[in-house]
């Protein structure tokens, strides 16, 4: 299942990371749904080739993401064929921020704003948790 | 911003993360003049590589200049990452800007940095003497940006870091080395431009690094005033009545792996071999690499090189990493400082723990500007943010800036100019002795 809300905020920060030229696809997801996906077409076309195989790692990851993430579980990744996949786990959640790159990319530069990424999607599920204390 | 009354010092910072050039340019610089009361006396200004293709230099400039007074003095360039008051970043533009009467400013630039490194850094050196010979400060400070290497990518062979074919690799070394500067590609040389400033303006306190993208080496840009430019070194000299701070600390742990240099090329610039054997094949064997591995060029780095700088015995203060290899030989950031190899090894707890321990050396100052290398920050990924908070600990309510070049360089009038890898550099002005300074001119007065 996809939830697209075109007016949502955290659809600007994904389609800020695609921005990146080492980010290939980038979502908020969690093992039952996406929650936020932007346009496939801003995906990069060499990911939409293995897509199907990606999705279905995806899949197993989210499993060890529910069981783990309660108990402190951040951050996880793994590489297939020549692409690795980020998971930034929103704490106690079972969703997390993924990005798809290349696996020789300069991961550390890269991490760096997936993790500023995080955080501001982060405040803005804060806020939407609280709209009147606004 | 602080405003250190007595000495009406300004500092303040600015950040932009907008994608266009133009836009960018004048958000940063709204940014800083914004948080200032005098206008600024002179800017450092630094941005990642991104830009390149969202507008260019040049219009990031412009977009400074639609804001700033344009007779501002402004030095920068491209930098991998950065650390400020609002995070950490490996895209966007950030500036530091300093006010202050007591400051007399001039700048300097250098062309041709990587075909002629000491050209260079005597024509940096002679502009920033005369544009500050009628200033009465005691106090001089040189800020500067080089140009890093940058690899060339030629046609069949690509990016030159790694060349397995030994055929490939001889005329790399023995005709490459040579070609690579002329077509202003090839090594940064910056130890031969910092010791040849070191040695042109030995009482000045220089800090700086070289210029880079986000770390793939292909291409590297450096500001000053309305300019960009390429393969250049561009320097703000200062001389200025405040005292200056300047510390700069290494952290890293010696490994028992040691090898002897056995055989290099004439300008030490390439190893040969080390123990009488290739050198690549002893380099990877004390890393404990395979050949498979090197395969994988980023991981070879990020997951293994990086965490195992090289120095030599007879000089410690020199730090690598290993650049690259051209078949059996190995290149390093700099000339062979020795005979003696001594790999050594840093983690992130090391490099956390630098910081904090040089932070903690001196906790009064109006503000930092910080180099490190940007392997350190590629090093720790998403895990930066524990260096901010390290430096929030002390110093959250101070204007602050953490430059990530690719190598960085200081030297101090007590301390030979050194270019390196691996440390971390403070510099800022020693509030204490401002204040000492202060109350002199005060008890002068009366």
């Amino acid at each position: 299942m996809v939830i697209i809300a075109q007016d949502d905020p955290i659809l600007d920060v994904l389609n800020d990371l695609l921005n990146y030229d080492e980010i290939l696809a980038c979502m908020v997801a969690s093992q039952t749904m996406i929650s936020v996906m932007p346009d496939q077409e801003l995906f990069k076309q060499e990911v939409m080739q293995i897509w199907d195989i990606i999705k279905r790692a995806m899949n197993d990851v989210f499993v060890v993401i529910r069981e783990y993430s309660q108990a402190g579980l951040g951050e996880i990744e793994f590489r297939l064929q020549d692409y690795e996949a980020l998971f930034y786990v929103f704490p106690d959640t079972e969703n997390a921020l993924v990005a798809i790159i290349p696996a020789l990319a300069n991961k550390g530069l890269i991490e760096i704003e997936m993790e500023n990424a995080r955080r501001k999607i982060l405040k803005i599920l804060e806020q939407k948790e609280t709209p009147m204390s606004a | 911003m602080r405003n250190l009354n007595q000495s009406n010092l300004e500092v303040s910072i600015g950040l932009s993360r907008k994608w266009d050039a133009r836009e960018a340019g004048r958000d940063v610089a709204k940014n800083i003049i914004e948080k200032l009361k005098m206008p600024p006396s002179f800017i450092l200004l630094f941005s990642t590589i991104h830009y390149k293709k969202h507008g260019g230099f040049k219009e990031l400039l412009n977009g400074v200049w639609d804001v700033l007074p344009r007779n501002t003095p402004l030095i920068g360039g491209t930098i991998a990452s950065f650390i400020n008051n609002y995070g950490c970043f490996s895209r966007g533009v950030t500036a530091l800007a300093v006010s202050s009467p007591n400051i007399d400013l001039t700048l300097g630039v250098g062309k041709y940095s990587r075909r002629n490194p000491k050209r260079s850094a005597t024509s940096v050196a002679e502009m920033i003497k005369k544009g500050l010979k009628n200033s009465n400060y005691k106090n001089k400070l040189l800020i500067n940006m080089i140009s890093a290497g940058k690899l060339p990518n030629l046609p069949f062979i690509g990016r030159v870091q790694i060349i397995k074919s030994k055929y490939i690799g001889w005329i790399a070394t023995h005709i490459g080395m040579k070609l690579f500067p002329i077509i202003g590609y090839g090594l940064g040389k910056e130890e031969e431009i910092i010791d040849n400033l070191g040695e042109n303006i030995p009482d000045y306190y220089i800090i700086g690094g070289s210029t880079l993208d986000s770390g793939d080496m292909l291409d590297n840009f450096q500001f000053i005033g309305e300019h960009v430019f390429t393969n250049s070194i561009v320097a703000l000299g200062c001389s200025t009545s405040l005292p200056i701070y300047l510390k700069t600390n290494i952290n890293l742990i010696e490994t028992k792996k040691t090898l002897r240099v056995t055989s290099s090329t004439k300008d030490g610039r390439i190893i040969k071999s080390l123990d009488n054997r290739p050198a690549k094949e002893q380099i990877l064997k004390a890393l404990d690499i395979n050949d498979e591995q090197i395969n994988d060029l980023g991981p070879f780095y990020y997951r293994t090189s990086n965490y195992f700088p090289i120095t030599f015995e007879e000089d410690k203060r020199y730090i690598s990493g290993v650049g690259g290899f051209f078949g059996d030989n190995v290149y390093l950031g700099y000339k062979i400082r020795g005979k003696k190899i001594k790999i050594l090894s840093i983690t992130g707890k090391h490099i956390i723990d630098l910081i904090d321990s040089t932070l903690r050396e001196k906790l009064n100052l109006p503000f930092l500007f910080m180099t490190s290398s940007f392997i350190l920050l590629n090093t720790l990924g998403s895990k930066s943010y524990k260096i901010k908070e390290k430096i929030d600990e002390n110093f959250k309510n101070t204007p602050y800036l953490m430059v990530c070049p690719v190598n960085e360089n200081t030297s101090t009038p007590n301390n030979p100019a050194v270019a390196r890898v691996y440390s971390f550099n403070v510099m800022s002005f020693d509030t204490e002795d401002i204040k000492n300074y202060l109350n002199r001119s005060e008890e002068k007065n009366d």
